[in-house]
């Protein structure tokens, strides 16, 4: 099996974060709660735009299945969030912590990156939830083509389950770090 | 409401002299409830003093979950109903966000809640100030947020239990970095200039 290749992301580029509509606040739509912005286990793991448009996000999302209960997760669930990786990297903090936004692909995902910082650092969840609130016209994604990524879930499930009878469980589809 | 009652409906409306918390103790076990274990004596029922606003015995909300007995003065009613509806979190299961989030250890929660009605009522008394509910929210990784934006200034505190001997971390600021304020809490003692500054939680 080849290694697979890590790239460097730039400044310039976007990566995508997912978050359920559900976990957004209470008391302001446009802002989606801090724990969204969770880094738990290792890194906030979102998908690099340079290898995933918005739609596939979504593909992505509906094609894989959450870890606890084995179920497909429903993509019209989530909203996807559009960061500039520049400015994850330069939030202004009033105490400097480290954040680096790493690529870190999957086998069925290779767009996946991890924002990585301190998982206690709460003043790094705080700005990036009032980043999004700030910017939310422009940066928050709902799923645009529901049709179609319907019948592109269909499609990998449909193979996921083949692969299953051929080869048995698809260890890479239940991997935690694959999720987004 | 359900959970939240009136402490004299514990206590067939028999109000006490002594102090809030007296009027029911077959109710609030101490042994369970938090502020009878607290070194901090302004909430102490057996040495507190109710400021002269407080009907005694009229003013008290009480929550219960399964024994546990969170106590609130009657002026900190949002924060009572919010902690009444976060407990949904105590329901959720691994898995909740759709990924990998962990479920919740009723410790955290306690201690999440606790914490909040401590630092509220201790605003409240040293302060005279009522301070907005957060949002009281579950993380991924098993700790809780109180989650406050005001018009003075945003303020995340983060409860993780007890946790490599760290009970909670926070940051806050009054906007645009002015004033932060950020660190963490080994234990749930009151630190007081932490409390004077979530005075612009109001």
């Amino acid at each position: 099996m080849s290694a697979v290749v890590k790239e460097e992301i730039p400044d310039n580029h976007f990566v995508f974060r997912s978050i359920r509509y559900s976990d957004w606040s209470k008391q302001n739509k446009k802002r989606p709660k801090e724990a969204s912005f969770s880094s738990f286990p290792d890194g906030l793991s979102v998908n690099w735009e340079k290898h995933c448009d918005l739609e596939n996000v979504f593909v992505i999302l509906g094609s894989s299945k959450n870890i606890a209960n084995g179920r497909y997760k429903d993509f019209r669930e989530f909203r996807a969030i559009k960061l500039n990786v520049g400015e994850i990297k330069s939030l202004p903090l009033v105490e400097p912590s480290p954040i680096d936004v790493v690529h870190n692909p999957q086998p069925d995902n290779y767009s996946h990156s991890l924002v990585c910082y301190d998982e206690h650092n709460d003043e790094i969840r705080v700005k990036l939830a009032d980043i999004v609130e700030a910017q939310y016209d422009l940066i928050v994604f709902s799923p645009p083509n529901h049709a179609e990524i319907q019948a592109k879930i269909e499609e990998i499930r449909k193979r996921n389950e083949e692969a299953f009878l051929d080869d048995g469980p698809p260890e890479e589809k239940l991997d935690k770090s694959t999720d987004q | 409401m359900d959970a939240i009652k009136d402490v004299t409906d514990f206590n067939g409306g028999v109000e006490s002299k002594r102090g809030c918390l007296a009027a029911a103790p077959q109710v609030i076990r101490a042994s369970e409830f938090d502020y009878y274990r607290s070194e901090i004596n302004y909430f102490d029922p057996l040495r507190y003093k109710p400021s002269p606003q407080i009907t005694v015995g009229k003013t008290l909300l009480a929550i219960d979950v399964d024994g546990t007995v969170i106590g609130l003065d009657a002026r900190l009613e949002k924060i009572a109903k919010e902690i009444e509806e976060s407990k949904y979190i105590l329901q959720l299961d691994d898995g909740w966000d759709s990924f990998n989030a962990k479920k919740f250890d009723k410790e955290v929660w306690v201690s999440a809640v606790s914490l909040l009605s401590k630092y509220a009522h201790y605003i409240l008394n040293e302060f005279s100030t009522v301070i907005q509910p957060p949002e009281i929210n579950p993380v991924p990784n098993g700790t809780i947020d109180l989650s406050w934006r005001t018009k003075n200034g945003r303020f995340l505190m983060n409860i993780k239990g007890n946790e490599n001997n760290m009970l909670a971390s926070y940051y806050g600021d009054l906007y645009n970095n002015e004033q932060p304020i950020k660190d963490k809490l080994v234990n749930d003692s009151i630190i007081k200039h932490l409390a004077y500054w979530m005075r612009n939680l109001s």
